[in-house]
């Protein structure tokens, strides 16, 4: 199944994260595509800058942001767009997305991807908010399913449900988060397929997968290790159900070399091979 | 306000609470939001079958002053080593509770830290001393980041005939950062970065350029007379008009400024200091 935008199936990519500079402009990696934190390239026109327009000149790049603050109830901050929208012009953006999730309230910025209530009153606030992003930015805003660590008692949908019928009433894509949905699902005592039938996936444009820490009690999304073996079945199971897909491995904090980052990311390889083999 | 509206401002007090969830629940501004105690958590958030209301909320509590720690021992290295990382971590603490993030990126969050550390910091030694060490830092952080511009060279400088120097004006590069200190800092913060040992020293007056080149950042000494000049020249005064200016500062020695005016010269065009050239009236 094709995105409704058809929006290309990249094949499997990786971060552009600064531990990797060096290796990058010395080797140029064979990596089908970069996916980098627009927020680490906005505001500065220094190394990150100059790394990223050498990288943009060489392969695909995706940009994921997570300060859009979608979900805030703040006033939509223009300037930030104005900034988000020249970098993608700058590097030729394939799309660019960010988290469904608020980042800070009342002018502040808590840097982390916190979670709203899933309920009309927000969905109807949300649509709304994604339009105005998506008429400004002239293109779909693909959002992403963000880990999450409490419920909102005022919640009255579940998740996968609210992200169906946000994206087709804002009319904006999605990036499903494998890892985020075993972790979401096993701090809220859901069942992750459940959650992976519920989503619409001719609005998937991405993948992402990732390492997370199990604390035990709950999850939390650290992207600071390998994918584990139910997150890679569920990845399986999302490609059976999207088609191939362009896929993202993330890995943000204890970051190996690049070799190791690429290596686990081409594992989805052997998934996708399944895919495009058995639905051709 | 809006039900949701209400949620985020309230979740946000309690995340950003310095004394923690529990605490800050009982916080004026939280109960203006949302008058919950403890035992009512539940009405807004649901408990998990493992964690209460509360513990969940701390989740997002507990990694929120951490991670924005982290990012400034990066920023503040020199600071830090200083402090050591306990009294770094109640400081740091306490200036992300006067002073939150209001950024997208993080790139600015230790903005305002060394006004911070000079006005309002509690309890800390070498007050003075590190406060000039995070002017510095932080400087370092804003020529990272600053605006690209094409620099002019040596060889374009030196074809510019003599006699049109006096009323030359030479642009600075916004890399560059001109500070006035009253401790020698430069030689700890190189100290600290090489790991060698380095005694807090006496109060000094020194002046320091942090300049950028080719992507990397470079922090040098200059003299008085060095630093008045390039004042004078970032004030767009024309280059005659600049080395009058600083002549006429007291402690500048004008014979030596004059003598040593185009090897100085030189010397910062290859540092990349100039970036446009222009005539005044």
């Amino acid at each position: 199944m094709a995105n409704r935008w058809k929006f290309p199936d990249l094949g499997i990519g990786v971060g552009l994260r600064k531990d990797h500079f060096g290796h990058i402009l010395e080797n140029w990696p064979a990596v089908d595509w970069f996916e980098i934190v627009s927020e680490n390239f906005m505001d500065t026109e220094g190394r990150p800058l100059y790394v990223l327009d050498q990288v943009a000149e060489r392969y695909p790049i995706v940009m994921h942001g997570v300060s859009m603050s979608i979900g805030s109830t703040d006033p939509v901050d223009f300037d930030y767009l104005r900034k988000l929208k020249s970098l993608a012009e700058r590097v030729d953006a394939v799309w660019l997305g960010d988290h469904v999730c608020w980042t800070g309230v009342a002018g502040l910025n808590g840097h982390d991807l916190y979670p709203i209530p899933y309920n009309e009153e927000t969905l109807e606030f949300l649509v709304e908010r994604i339009r105005i992003v998506q008429d400004f930015l002239e293109r779909p805003l693909i959002l992403e399913n963000p880990s999450t660590y409490l419920t909102f008692a005022s919640s009255t949908m579940p998740e996968q449900v609210f992200l169906a019928r946000m994206s087709e009433n804002a009319d904006c894509g999605l990036l499903l988060d494998v890892n985020n949905v075993y972790v979401t699902c096993r701090n809220h005592n859901l069942d992750p397929r459940e959650y992976l039938e519920g989503i619409p996936y001719d609005r998937v444009v991405q993948i992402h997968l990732a390492g997370h820490t199990d604390k035990g009690t709950h999850c939390i999304d650290t992207h600071d290790g390998r994918v584990i073996e139910p997150v890679w079945d569920l990845y399986l199971d999302a490609l059976k159900r999207a088609g191939a897909t362009a896929t993202l491995l993330e890995w943000d904090a204890k970051i190996p070399p690049f070799e190791e980052v690429h290596t686990e990311a081409l594992k989805a390889a052997k998934f996708r091979n399944t895919v495009e083999t058995a639905y051709a | 306000m809006r039900k949701v509206e209400q949620i985020e401002r309230w979740m946000q007090t309690l995340v950003m609470h310095p004394q923690g969830v529990e605490i800050g629940l009982q916080s004026d501004s939280a109960q203006a939001l949302l008058p919950l105690e403890k035992a009512s958590l539940d009405e807004v958030v649901l408990p998990s079958r493992d964690l209460s209301a509360l513990e969940r909320i701390s989740i997002y509590a507990n990694m929120y002053f951490p991670r924005l720690i982290e990012v400034m021992e990066d920023d503040f290295p020199t600071v830090r080593h200083i402090f050591g990382p306990d009294l770094f971590e109640k400081t740091a603490k306490d200036y992300l509770t006067r002073h939150p993030s209001t950024y997208p990126n993080l790139n600015a969050l230790g903005k305002q830290f060394p006004q911070y550390l000079a006005a309002e910091a509690q309890d800390m030694p070498h007050r003075e001393f590190v406060g000039a060490v995070a002017v510095v830092e932080r400087a370092i952080q804003d020529v990272f980041d600053e605006r690209r511009v094409d620099r002019i060279s040596i060889e374009k400088l030196k074809a510019i005939p003599s006699e049109s120097w006096n009323r030359m004006q030479l642009q600075l590069t916004p890399a560059l950062r001109l500070l006035r200190l009253d401790y020698p800092v430069n030689d700890y913060i190189s100290a600290v970065r090489e790991d060698r040992h380095s005694d807090i020293p006496a109060p000094k007056a020194t002046h320091v350029a942090v300049y950028r080149i080719d992507y990397r950042v470079w922090r040098t000494d200059l003299s008085l007379a060095q630093f008045e000049l390039l004042c004078g020249l970032n004030q767009a005064l024309s280059l005659g008009e600049a080395v009058e200016a600083a002549a006429a500062v007291p402690g500048v020695d004008a014979d030596i400024l004059v003598d040593a005016v185009g090897k100085w010269f030189e010397r910062w065009a290859s540092q990349g200091f100039f970036c446009g050239i222009g005539s005044a009236r």
